[in-house]
């Protein structure tokens, strides 16, 4: 009895030669990564000086692109962990491609904070190994925390993507035609057959592993958020910062799974198992968490303005009106308004409107980021410290390196791993249920 | 061990498993294409391993915390205390997960990495694989076909 899923997952990762829509995403996406290597050499040979950051805009574009990066990666993880637990069906489908975009997402966000620090080669001193100084790190400050749950976050996202793909390692291993493919598939399966007692220790694994990464994610943006209301910085300042981010890191997760989701089932044919319904639940999905970033923006507004402090109602009218007012005012539209268009039925299945949607909203969440970190900086407390901010080419250049060095190493699971988890399809449709 | 026995879902494939632990033979082994429930028998140490491990790190982080904030490296901060562990929960919260996870991982892979008489995956579906001895009792289990594994 031959499962359908597992003929079309493994045919597409086992099959030679590459299709022609790969390359001309494949290409560009190595170019934008040579670009970042480029840039990165840049910023070693030259110092930090290279890009826009300046005082009082000391954190900028990596701080930006960092927190970016590491929301986006966190709609893998809500739909692999958080999902799982709450045993919805539809994530089966959706979860090895949403996973791959965290796992990538997470590389891309873990560079920034070592290439802003100036001088990456002194990283390891954020670990508190036995030096002859007898120094430590500064436990108490929430960058050190971030340093441990970003860290935490990249080898538990790993390890738990890595221990979802063995079994279908194990199946493209049994089904690969050529020497080199059994080798490699082999050695990857690390031994895994299905056998009873494998199974027995593998469900037990993965169902505390999810227990483990739902919590881990909540706590990842949380601490970057803490990383703000830790500062004294006006538009930091403030209790709201750890909900507000993990807010907004879903609604710019669940957009990304769409961005990527929508090409992949109609490039790769995977309409009968990645439905309209997943596309409806993502787009449901993004409406909540738009939902909940607007009651955040609208908290910020509140609780700015219920307070006394002078220089936050300065600082919170500046972003309204100040030289960085038309970033303010399309994160509303991009991240609040626009997506109400998902309370309609149509807008959130017909894929177009989906796609439009998500893209407006990644690029928004990257704008709210600016908000918060330039469009606080550039003017604190004291007016003898403001300052404005320009970005320089080689900020763009190391913002688009990222994106080509996601696109790369997702390209690379698209064409070499399976792209839908084929043995949890297998259970669904064992236990009568439809993808 | 290099017969196996093939079934049509995993309802057939308890069925026969069941029929074949009565009839006591040994060894047995089950063999599907996704975890079946109903077929496990026992509980895996896996939980209790990550949950010792995943403690014992939050406790040795914790520790290690207040060792440097209080005796190695103490520094006045404007009156402050020095033991201010609810600033060391997060660290050691974050070193706990880490530890898990891990301890998850590489407990899964050495408790399912032993030596078995499959050499050879008898490929997809349910299967039921026993010793050559065993053949006319995997045959009264009606399996819908019985392939010859290499030993």
């Amino acid at each position: 009895m031959e499962m359908p899923v597992a003929d079309k997952v493994a045919g597409l990762a086992l099959k030679p030669g590459v299709d022609a829509w790969w390359w001309w995403a494949f290409i560009p996406a190595m170019a934008l990564t040579a670009l970042l290597a480029v840039a990165v050499s840049w910023l070693f040979a030259k110092g930090i000086g290279v890009w826009g950051n300046n005082n009082p805009v000391m954190w900028a574009f990596p701080i930006i692109n960092y927190v970016w990066w590491i929301g986006i990666a966190s709609g893998g993880t809500f739909i692999s962990a958080f999902f799982f637990l709450m045993k919805a069906t539809w994530r089966t489908a959706l979860n090895r491609i949403a996973e791959s975009m965290t796992l990538c997402a997470a590389a891309c966000a873990g560079l920034y904070p070592i290439l802003h620090l100036g001088r990456a080669w002194f990283a390891y001193w954020l670990v508190p190994y036995p030096d002859t100084m007898g120094l430590w790190p500064q436990f108490r400050s929430p960058l050190l925390w971030d340093f441990y749950a970003v860290l935490t976050y990249v080898i538990s996202s790993a390890l738990f993507w890595y221990l979802g793909l063995i079994p279908d390692l194990a199946t493209l291993r049994d089904r690969a035609e050529t020497p080199g493919k059994r080798l490699f598939f082999g050695l990857a399966a690390v031994g895994f057959h299905g056998r009873g007692e494998q199974w027995r220790h593998y469900r037990a694994t993965y169902g505390v592993l999810a227990a483990l990464m739902a919590p881990l994610v909540i706590s990842v943006h949380s601490i970057v958020g803490l990383d703000f209301a830790g500062g004294e910085v006006p538009g930091w300042h403030s209790t709201q910062f750890p909900p507000f981010f993990v807010f907004g890191a879903v609604l710019s997760g669940f957009a990304s799974v769409l961005l990527l989701v929508i090409p992949l089932r109609r490039l790769l044919g995977l309409g009968a198992f990645i439905t309209e319904r997943h596309l409806e639940v993502l787009g449901r999905l993004m409406l909540t968490a738009s939902v909940c970033v607007g009651y955040a923006y609208v908290m910020d507004a509140f609780s700015t303005f219920y307070g006394a402090d002078e220089v936050e109602h300065r600082q919170f009218l500046e972003r309204l009106t100040g030289l960085y007012w038309p970033v303010y005012w399309a994160t509303l539209l991009f991240n609040v308004f626009i997506p109400q268009a998902l309370w309609w039925r149509r807008a959130r299945t017909d894929p177009a409107a989906l796609m439009a949607i998500s893209l407006l909203v990644v690029i928004g969440m990257w704008f709210e980021r600016f908000n918060i970190i330039v469009g606080s900086l550039h003017r604190t407390a004291m007016p003898s410290a403001w300052g404005d901010f320009h970005p320089t080419f080689w900020d763009y250049a190391t913002l688009f390196g990222t994106v080509g060095l996601f696109f790369s190493g997702f390209l690379l699971f698209v064409r070499f791993l399976p792209v839908i988890s084929i043995f949890e399809m297998r259970e669904m449709q064992a236990s009568g249920e439809k993808p | 061990m290099n017969l196996a026995g093939r079934f049509a879902d995993e309802t057939a494939l308890a069925v026969a498993a069941s029929s074949l632990r009565l009839a006591g033979i040994e060894p047995l082994e089950i063999i599907t294409p996704h975890p079946v429930e109903q077929l496990e028998r026992g509980v895996s140490p896996v939980p209790m391993i990550v949950l010792l491990a995943g403690i014992g790190a939050f406790v040795a982080s914790l520790g290690l915390q207040i060792y440097a904030a209080s005796r190695s490296y103490p520094l006045d901060i404007g009156g402050r205390p020095y033991n201010s562990w609810l600033a060391f929960i997060p660290t050691a919260f974050e070193n706990g997960i880490l530890l898990a996870v891990a301890a998850g991982f590489f407990s899964f892979l050495i408790l399912s990495w032993r030596e078995s008489p499959i050499t050879e995956a008898p490929g997809d579906g349910y299967w039921l694989a026993v010793a050559p001895e065993a053949r006319a009792a995997l045959e009264a289990t009606r399996p819908s076909a019985i392939a010859e594994l290499a030993p």
